[in-house]
């Protein structure tokens, strides 16, 4: 396994926001992560990237036991993520941002690679704009840059098509579909099930910090605790009484 | 000029060739001022405000830099004076001593960044860095068999190299002319290419640039100690030349004269920073006032900055320059 979260529990006072979760992902998957609002997706993704610190439980990530790792190190070990309130440093250029990414990772990025990955995330015309004036949606497709431009051997992803208009979520959804084709692991926190039920082959269900489901994408509309948990049951009807 | 708020920090632009003879006039009022001088009080306040530029760029290569607010700077200034005073008074050479005074700055502040840096952000970074500044004002009122208590050291001797020695106002004035040269350049230098990113992305947001794989911590240390060690360059200098060193340079108003700079000017404005500390020096000297008048000048533009202009002066003025430029064109 490339990631393992065995056993987190994340405790705030009295709060337990995950609960005992336990999570595998493949070299090479794409996973979906789902669950109702506050059911301890992105406190799992903080665990897992050492945003937050585990109250019991371990990170195994490539072989090695990460759990007391600073973030930074993790991020160089492999471990990227974006985050769900888009995050990128405003002040600086298109390429600036990019360039910085990969050298926090110790790399130094041609200005081939720079331009190759500008246009990969469709923001050729924006490259020597500052980033605090680009768009939302393009906001968010240059966060997924500063996490790609280092080739990271997983990919998480919070919520990257929230707040964002239809042709861009079909472009972001697309730009990961093919990183992953190209080797890249990605684990993707979601709420456009459309999208999660296309792209990842596996979805894990997340509710009051435990995983309720993990299997296949075509199983998660049958499952009845998903159902009442989190999509609802006129969601789930049709896959359950086929037409 | 490298513009960390403006993001050319980590990439240095081509001058432009337009700015050449504005720099040109300021080279040569720089070297002639001590020709046009009515007298060696104005020459001593154009030492004053060149040794206000230097702590001034000092301390913005930390905080412009990193957007962290440190406190503790005026420390570092003074425990480099106290160095180069204690050492040199007891038969040290004074080169020697001076250079001592910079190595003590900056292992001060690396015990304590090491510490601070590692645990706290923000306001309580700054709350504590003020207990540091006022730790050293005690310990040097206190210690008085080192420091000599609130009477200071006094009598402190002045650099000299074979027959040329810091003996008139006029080489102290290119001395620390020289010094805020040096001072200016090596910081630029110091903060071009990848380490200027590196702290542009801390100060822009640190928990992305940590995410993103940079150990903060050891970047934020790196220029914390960068800064004490210019800082410790110019308290050596402030000995030398004032040859007497008290308490009070650990104290508030030092520290609120670099707050101000910085606030006025915009951190990470290396113009503005020049510019505001040769305002707060020039300025009340101008209409005739004292100390008091120089601090009480600092708060209230300080108070009005924040209110009208909070992030600083000089971002404010080039977009209004630049609006200007655009409407000409049209």
């Amino acid at each position: 396994m490339l990631l393992h979260a065995d056993n987190v529990r994340v405790r705030f006072g009295g709060v337990t926001a995950v609960d005992g979760a336990s999570l595998q992902v493949a070299a090479g998957e794409f996973l979906g992560l789902i669950g109702p609002n506050g059911s301890g997706k992105t406190t799992l993704f903080n665990s897992i990237t050492g945003d937050q610190k585990v109250s019991e439980g371990r990170i195994h990530f490539n072989g090695q036991d990460v759990t007391g790792w600073a973030k930074y190190k993790r991020a160089r070990a492999g471990l990227a993520r974006t985050y769900q309130n888009v995050q990128v440093f405003p002040e600086m250029l298109v390429t600036e941002n990019l360039i910085f990414a990969a050298e926090a990772r110790g790399q130094s990025p041609s200005p081939q690679r720079v331009r190759e990955l500008v246009d990969f995330l469709s923001l050729t015309h924006l490259a020597h704009e500052r980033a605090g004036n680009l768009s939302y949606g393009q906001k968010k497709l240059l966060s997924i840059g500063l996490a790609v431009i280092s080739d990271p051997q997983i990919l998480l992803l919070d919520e990257p098509m929230a707040a964002v208009n239809p042709v861009m979520v079909d472009l972001i959804a697309e730009r990961l579909d093919a990183l992953n084709k190209l080797g890249v692991t990605i684990v993707l926190v979601e709420h456009n099930l459309p999208i999660v039920l296309k792209h990842c082959s596996r979805v894990a269900v997340l509710n009051f910090g435990r995983i309720i489901y993990n299997g296949p994408a075509t199983g998660v509309r049958a499952d009845d605790g998903v159902a009442e948990a989190y999509l609802g049951r006129a969601y789930s009807l049709p896959a359950k009484v086929p037409s | 000029m490298t513009d960390l708020a403006s993001g050319r920090a980590g990439t240095v632009q081509p001058t432009s060739p337009t700015k050449w003879p504005v720099r040109l006039a300021v080279a040569v009022a720089a070297l002639g001022f001590p020709f046009v001088v009515a007298n060696d009080y104005q020459l001593h306040v154009g030492i004053f405000a060149l040794f206000v530029v230097g702590i001034g760029i000092a301390y913005d290569s930390f905080v412009g830099a990193t957007g962290y607010r440190s406190f503790a700077h005026a420390a570092f200034l003074a425990v480099s004076a106290y160095a180069t005073a204690i050492l040199s008074t007891n038969g040290i050479d004074v080169g020697l001593a001076w250079l001592a005074g910079v190595v003590a700055s900056a292992v001060t502040a690396l015990a304590i960044g090491a510490v601070v840096l590692r645990r706290v952000r923000g306001f309580v970074f700054s709350i504590v860095t003020l207990g540091f500044g006022v730790i050293v004002y005690v310990v040097a009122n206190a210690w008085v068999e080192v420091t000599r208590g609130p009477q200071g050291i006094y009598q402190i001797p002045s650099l000299s190299i074979g027959t040329f020695g810091l003996n008139s106002l006029t080489r102290y004035y290119y001395a620390v002319l020289v010094l805020a040269m040096l001072v200016h350049i090596v910081s630029l230098l110091w903060l071009r290419g990848a380490r200027g990113r590196r702290l542009l992305a801390i100060r822009e947001n640190e928990d992305l640039a940590e995410a993103c794989g940079l150990n903060a911590y050891l970047a934020k240390l790196s220029a914390f100690v960068f800064s004490a060690v210019l800082m410790g360059v110019m308290g050596g200098f402030y000995a030398q030349y004032y040859t007497i060193v008290t308490p009070d340079l650990a104290w508030l108003q030092w520290i609120m004269l670099l707050m101000a700079i910085v606030v006025i000017a915009g951190p990470g404005h290396r113009i503005g920073v020049i510019c505001a500390s040769l305002f707060l020096v020039i300025g009340p000297e101008i209409l005739r006032a004292g100390q008091s008048f120089r601090e009480l000048l600092s708060g209230l533009l300080m108070l009005i900055t924040v209110l009208v202009s909070p992030e600083g002066w000089t971002p404010t003025i080039k977009r209004y320059l630049a609006r200007r430029r655009a409407a000409a064109r049209r």
